[in-house]
């Protein structure tokens, strides 16, 4: 209770730092930053401890944490302090604004807590990539100084993007917290921060909304802008997709929703036919798994391809409790969007510290989450050209200028002062392949997005008939189908280029579109590649419903961006009455247009990675799109109300309202159903907090070695344990104890560290393997030497014969000092000088 | 007329009274310097005290095997110079500590203005006497720093306020500076002062100030130049100049070293408020009376005095990670507070309050009863003690010396009763007395400090005292290192034990040191020294040992009142202090002059 307290108050402070610089650098807000101030205090001390860790200046401790603290307060008050010339005063605001900061806190602290019980009931850091980021959290932890070193790859640092752990671990450092249970603080506190920062977000563009367009008093704008706010908390971070709610139909077996419907929706699990009506607690297991993979690609003979899209979305990524960069960074995303917003919406341009603060949020980005930088800087520069557009009254190309070396300047900021990182990461990115043979299915799509999808379009129907007048319609057609048009023809040539260079691509190729593979004479491979061809672009062409409504979606947010009214260039003052939107408009206009063209890039080209398939692209691209269209949808609501006629709003309060419960279906089962709640019996465990308890019933003997080590090992000590396979219990110890281990899974390492695995890797998985089983004590020392081993753990999975012979762990006892033996595990210290002194 | 009394009086004539008062400063000077400095480098370095030498030492000895840890980037840079200039002796460790000190003991005359003349003098004599000082300069650490740091930033802060100057709080900044890294307390002696201020303005009854004109003047402060001062001054002295990037870690270690104070005590670290009453009750008696007195007056200095006085006790009294040195934080206020009580007696007034009389009653029988317990003691088991590292002060009869003195004081005491002879007497007499009594005690602890009990575990002032026999220990190695190969200092030896601690640091001359965790069947080496187990470690080949106390310690936790009594008369108990032994094994053939190579011929 006294960690959670210390956890919660450590965040709250933090927060409390870093308010004044956002209060005076973030003007453009009607909160003035409140609601991203802990967002933006957790980056700014994360920022200053793990640089000046890296250069050397500061150790990893907590009075180093407390000394960036003191940094980052120290510029806070420094710069609220010499940006005192305008009239705000920040304890007037706090008094004018004393609901809202009550509401705001009251959202936080409910969320945390909330979360915190949820956590407490499902706190097992096993199965998913859990151990992984434990291990990532501990070796943070545990290095005494940065880049942290990796727990999985003894002598080598981290090769990812860690800032998130970096941040997570100062926050179990200031409040003591011990990683295991720090873990399942991190998750709610992630959770209470995105939806603190989307009622915020949504907040200040609702209040901006009613500021610049309507005439409402300011009790009625604040209250508006209050429950717009809550609700797009909710749309965002707490709404699911329809899987939910399909998942319930499925188990209600309802006799109009025959095997027909579930065959033709084709969602892996759902489209077994023959379902019959299950109460909840006794669906399938994990069945609200299935609303990440509901996107079912297959290839044109109907066969179901390997690795499935994934279409994660926030509350899915809290209810499993991966403490994974995308869902690190999210309370970071919705900082960044702030910022693009404040970028727009504030009176003046930039000034230096705000290009100072913007180079930090979004560098950080990278170094959070790399798939987020560009999506959010592009927002950015965007936010920066409507904002010419709004001066101007509308679009001439030169008005590109600016913002793009604005962009530029800001994304040089964030290299430079997240250079360290830069020069150790390696990226995953190998280029850009063509997607030809995947389209997304509209239903399967509106599975998805629907709820926000059929908001917004109407909001754009909306505003597209008000403003009929301005609209460019023309030139917005231009470019939604000149963008489509471009994918189309890169995703062709990009095709046609692989099957050509690539006999492998080709083979895949003819064997997805059901024609013969090997075999073949240089012709027949013309022919079939031809006949492939014709084959995959008549399958697209019937297949084109979510490529159609995604650039109806573009070319109607295009139109109303791009207004027919050019105003007169440079007189920016002239000009400003000529606003043909407010700020906050064109902002979520912005939202919608990156949010459909990050969901339409992927039906054409996606990111080369590990995995060869568009699964990830389509994972970090629809992530971004669900949080842009959920803000988007969330604003959408009281601008429709306040621009459509009166007739429409009973219609459309119904519609919203169906929405709204079809997509809470979800997460009200998924909790019940992850905290047992539904099937609890009396000997399941009771709640805790600590991620690793399980291990403490499942594996005694493991769990008492472990703490063992927890309590004694050196910091610097190298721990031998078995090695084995992903997603597994092996790397256990090394994840627990953040004591790095000569090989953890070693596919994760292959994908972090792309083309230099394999020489930094070398032979360490075999040998590992023959360190154990080896009766040579010659070469057991041989290899313990090369890897500079101080401890042996032998513990559950060690003795299993599956991995080591009795005769290769005896060997141990003969030439290696015991220092912990309880419960059938046994550690053994590699002294050096009994490495030297033996033979 | 007395030397107390002449120094009272206002105005003199130039000569007599820069003679007069030159005479009384050189000789608490003296008083001073003797007990920080007798026998400095006699008690070897404490654990604590060793880990900061050793980061130093490391600074000038790359590649010595200690690593040591920084606690105060300002002790650290102290210790390197030091060590630069003087050799890397125990002494030389102490010195710039000890400088510090007695810097610190001066310092009331910066507050002359205030204090006036006889003030002044009276406060630098309870510094320099008061035995939490005397500790606290005998040590390696960086709270006298702390506290002149903290005096320079005060200093310069009033001479901004009433001059104007910039230059002035860029000064106050860089006393800051030096403050926050000498110690990592220092944010609560910080804090003292300024609650200080807020008394003093809390208590204006006579409208000196108002909220408004201080706000206005608090506004119109130029901050700037106070971080001009500050900022850099942490960088550059925190870094040597950037000689030790690792200072600036250091800093922030601090600053967590502090936080973690602010939740828990650190093990084996006796309670501020034990230590206090027990060595400095003189100050905590006289500075009260001075704190209630001050907080009287109208003087917004004396209000202020009184403020910081009360709230440096406080502060330390209830911030959970003050040690035994932070007594510091409160000693010197209260030093500054006591003088204008003690002066108070010697003012012809007639108020008094009329149990004085019997307070004065009251003392005598206590006083006589202490005095008749010391005695008894002295003469049923006299002790008979000497000096370390002094064998020309062995056997004195030290109990008796000071039993002698407490006889002086009572007569002292009768004696100003007798000659005045009413309630305003007896009031006098007792504090008189009480003032004599207490110098008497401060005297005889702080030179038993610097002398006789200076590795005494009841000393609980400095915990975890290292002992003499270390020096045995050395000895003795350096006498089978001669024997080994022929010079003192090259001889292998194996160490179970931390490279950074009080044991390494006895050993830091010898060349040849493997320190470890375990030994085991392949260790041969000349010597090996292993702490005290059940069992002689199995080595690889035959050894002959001897046992060395180091470090011993004592917390006076769970006495039953007489033992308490007893302890907190004459620093001693029946309960032992715990201590950590180690045995030098030297190799037989060594020891029984048989070399490796063959007999002795």
């Amino acid at each position: 209770m006294i960690t959670v307290l210390g956890w919660y108050l450590a965040v709250t402070l933090i927060g409390a730092l870093a308010w004044p610089l956002a209060f005076r650098l973030l003007p453009g807000l009607p909160d003035r930053g409140y609601t991203l101030s802990r967002a933006l205090g957790l980056l700014l001390v994360g920022y200053v401890f793990w640089l000046l860790g890296t250069l050397g200046l500061l150790h990893n401790s907590v009075g180093s944490i407390l000394f960036a603290g003191l940094i980052v307060a120290g510029v806070a008050i420094w710069v609220y302090r010499t940006g005192r010339t305008e009239a705000a005063n920040l304890t007037d605001w706090l008094r004018g604004h004393s609901w809202f900061v009550v509401i705001a806190e009251s959202l936080y602290v409910i969320a945390f807590i909330f979360w915190v019980i949820v956590r407490a009931y499902n706190p097992d850091i096993s199965g998913t990539e859990k151990p992984m980021e434990l291990a990532f959290l501990n070796g943070v932890r545990s290095s005494p100084a940065f880049p942290p070193r990796d727990p999985w790859l003894s002598g080598y640092a981290i090769s990812y993007y860690y800032f998130g752990y970096v941040i997570v671990a100062l926050l179990a450092d200031l409040s003591g917290a011990i990683s295991s249970v720090a873990f399942n603080l991190a998750i709610p506190t992630l959770f209470a921060l995105t939806l603190l920062g989307c009622f915020g977000l949504i907040y200040n563009l609702v209040g901006v909304f009613h500021q610049e367009e309507t005439n409402a008093t300011p009790p009625v704008r604040h209250a508006v802008a209050t429950l717009s706010g809550l609700l797009g908390a909710l749309m965002v971070a707490v709404m699911g997709n329809l899987e939910g709610f399909l998942e319930l139909l499925y188990n209600l077996n309802l006799p109009f929703v025959g095997d027909r419907f579930w065959t033709w929706l084709d969602i892996e699990d759902l489209n077994v036919p023959g379902n019959t009506a299950t109460p909840p607690g006794q669906w399938r297991f994990w069945w609200w798994w299935r609303a990440s993979r509901v996107i079912h690609d297959r290839d044109l003979t109907g066969a179901s391809i390997g690795l499935q899209p994934i279409d994660e979305f926030p509350f899915f990524s809290f209810l499993l409790g991966d403490m994974h960069p995308h869902v690190l960074a999210l309370p970071f995303v919705m900082l960044a969007l702030g910022l693009a917003f404040n970028a727009l919406a504030q009176t003046d341009r930039l000034d230096r510290r705000q290009w100072a603060l913007y180079g930090l949020a979004f560098g950080g980005l990278a170094f959070l989450n790399t798939w987020d930088l560009p999506i959010y800087l592009f927002i950015l520069v965007a936010a920066l050209v409507v904002r010419r557009v709004r001066e101007a009254g509308g679009l001439h190309l030169k008005y590109l200028r600016d913002p793009l070396v604005a962009g530029g300047s800001i994304l040089a900021i964030g290299v430079i002062a997240y250079l360290p990182w830069y020069v150790g990461f390696t990226s995953q990115a190998g280029g850009i392949l063509p997607n030809a043979l995947f389209p997304t299915r509209l239903h399967q799509f509106l599975v998805m997005f629907s709820p926000f999808v059929v908001i917004l379009l109407w909001f754009l129907i909306v505003q597209a008939i008000r403003y009929r007048q301005r609209l460019d319609l023309l030139n917005a057609t231009i470019l939604g189908l000149g963008l489509l048009l471009f994918l189309v023809a890169l995703a062709f040539a990009l095709g046609t280029a692989a099957m050509r260079a690539d006999p492998g691509v080709r083979d895949f190729v003819f064997a997805s579109t059901g024609l013969p593979v090997g075999g073949l004479a240089e012709e027949e491979i013309a022919a079939q590649t031809q006949t492939a061809i014709r084959t995959i672009a008549l399958h697209r062409l019937n297949h084109p419903l979510t490529s159609v409504l995604l650039t109806a979606i573009i070319i109607l947010a295009l139109a109303r961006l791009l207004p027919q009214t050019a105003g007169p260039a440079g007189d920016d003052e002239a000009s400003a009455s000529l606003s043909p939107f407010s700020a906050s408009t064109g902002f979520v206009l912005i939202l919608i247009l990156t949010g459909a063209m990050l969901a339409l890039g992927p039906e054409y080209v996606y990111l080369r990675d590990n995995f060869g398939q568009r699964l990830n692209t389509i994972f970090k691209f629809y992530y971004a799109a669900w949080v842009l269209f959920g803000v988007a949808a969330a604003y959408a609501i009281p601008v429709i109300v306040a621009r459509q006629p009166f007739a429409l709003h009973l219609p459309f309060a119904i519609l919203i309202t169906l929405l709204v419960l079809a997509g809470s279906v979800y997460p009200a089962f998924s909790i019940l159903d992850r905290v047992g709640l539904f099937a609890r019996e009396p000997s399941d465990p009771l709640p805790t907090l600590d991620g690793i308890a399980y291990i403490e019933r499942q594996y005694p003997g493991d769990y008492a070695g472990i703490v063992w080590l927890q309590q004694n090992a050196d910091r610097d000590a190298v721990v031998l344990e078995a090695v084995g396979g992903a997603y597994s219990y092996y790397g256990r110890v090394s994840s627990a104890t953040g004591l790095p281990t000569v090989m953890g899974w070693s596919n994760h390492e292959r994908q972090w560290r792309g083309d230099l695995y394999d020489a930094l890797a070398g032979t360490r998985e075999t040998d590992v393997v023959e360190i154990y089983n080896t009766p040579s004590i010659e070469r057991a020392l041989e290899l313990l030497r090369r890897y500079d081993v101080t401890y042996v753990f032998v513990g559950s999975l060690e003795q299993s014969p599956a991995f080591a012979s009795p005769r290769g762990l005896a060997k141990f006892d003969r030439f290696l000092r015991v220092v912990y033996r309880d419960a059938g595990v046994t550690i053994y210290q590699v002294d050096s000088a009994v490495v030297e002194e033996t033979p | 007329m007395t030397a107390t009394t002449h120094l009272q009086e206002d105005r003199q004539p130039w000569q007599i009274a820069v003679s007069v008062e030159t005479f009384a400063y050189l000789a608490v000077f003296l008083i001073a310097l003797g007990l920080r400095w007798f026998n400095l480098g006699a008690a070897p370095l404490s654990d604590a005290e060793a880990r900061q030498a050793f980061a130093a030492w490391s600074l000038l000895h790359p590649a010595a095997a200690g690593a040591g840890s920084i606690d105060s980037p300002l002790t650290f840079g102290g210790l390197a110079l030091s060590f630069a200039l003087a050799g890397t002796t125990t002494a030389a460790a102490r010195f710039l500590p000890m400088l510090g000190g007695l810097a610190l003991a001066f310092t009331p005359v910066l507050f002359r203005d205030y204090l006036g003349r006889a003030g002044t003098w009276l406060a630098v004599l309870l510094l320099a006497l008061s035995p939490g000082a005397v500790a606290a300069s005998r040590m390696v650490g960086g709270a006298s720093y702390a506290m002149l740091g903290l005096v320079a930033a005060l200093l310069a802060f009033q001479r901004h306020l009433a001059t104007q100057q910039p230059g002035y709080l860029m000064l106050a900044g860089v006393g800051l500076a030096a403050s926050l890294l000498a110690d990592f307390g220092a944010p609560i002696a910080l804090l003292a002062p300024l609650l200080g201020g807020g008394f003093m303005l809390l208590t204006d009854e006579e409208g000196h100030f108002s909220w408004p004109d201080i706000r206005q003047q608090l506004a119109a402060i130029p901050w700037r130049y106070l971080w001009i001062g500050l900022l850099p001054a942490l960088a550059l002295i925190g870094t040597l100049f950037f000689l030790a990037p690792a200072g600036l870690g250091a800093l922030a270690d601090q600053l967590g070293r502090f936080a973690s104070g602010l939740i828990r005590r650190n093990p084996g670290v006796p309670y501020l408020g034990i230590t206090l009453a027990v060595y400095d009750i003189m100050l905590l008696v006289f500075g009260l009376v001075g704190a209630w007195l001050a907080s009287q007056s109208a003087s917004p200095w004396q209000r202020f005095l009184a403020g910081w006085g009360i709230a440096a006790l406080l502060l330390g009294l209830l911030y959970p990670g003050a040690g035994p040195v932070h007594g510091l934080w409160s000693i010197l206020p209260l030093a500054m507070l006591s003088a204008p009580a003690i002066l108070a007696l010697f003012e012809e007034e007639d108020e008094v309050p009329r149990w004085g009389t019997y307070l004065h009653g009251l003392a005598v029988i206590a006083l006589c009863g202490m005095f008749f317990a010391s005695l008894t003691r002295h003469l049923t088991a006299p002790r008979m003690v000497s000096l370390p590292g002094n064998p020309n002060l062995n056997n004195i009869p030290l109990d008796l010396i000071f039993t002698i003195l407490w006889l002086v004081a009572i007569v002292g005491l009768w004696f100003g009763l007798a000659s005045l002879w009413s309630t305003r007497a007896a009031w006098r007499g007792t504090g008189l007395g009480g003032l004599v009594i207490g110098l008497l005690i401060s005297m005889g602890q702080s030179a038993s400090l610097a002398s006789t009990r200076a590795t005494s575990a009841y000393d609980i002032i400095h915990p975890s005292p290292a002992q003499v026999e270390l020096d045995l220990l050395v000895e003795t190695a350096q006498e089978v290192s001669k024997l080994a190969v022929g010079n003192p200092r090259d001889a292998g030896i194996v160490v179970v034990a931390p490279p950074d601690g009080a044991l390494a640091w006895a050993l830091r001359d010898f060349t040849d040191v493997t320190y470890t965790a375990q030994v085991d069947a392949s260790v041969q080496s000349v010597m090996v020294i292993t702490p005290v187990e059940g069992t002689d470690p199995a080595l690889g080949s035959a050894y002959v040992g001897q046992d060395f106390p180091i470090v011993r310690r004592w917390l006076p936790e769970g006495l039953p009142m007489a033992e308490l009594v007893k302890w907190v008369l004459y620093r001693s108990a029946a309960s032992q202090p715990q201590t950590d032994w180690v045995i030098l094994w030297v190799r037989e053939d060594i020891y029984r002059l048989v070399p490796a190579t063959g007999p002795l011929r």
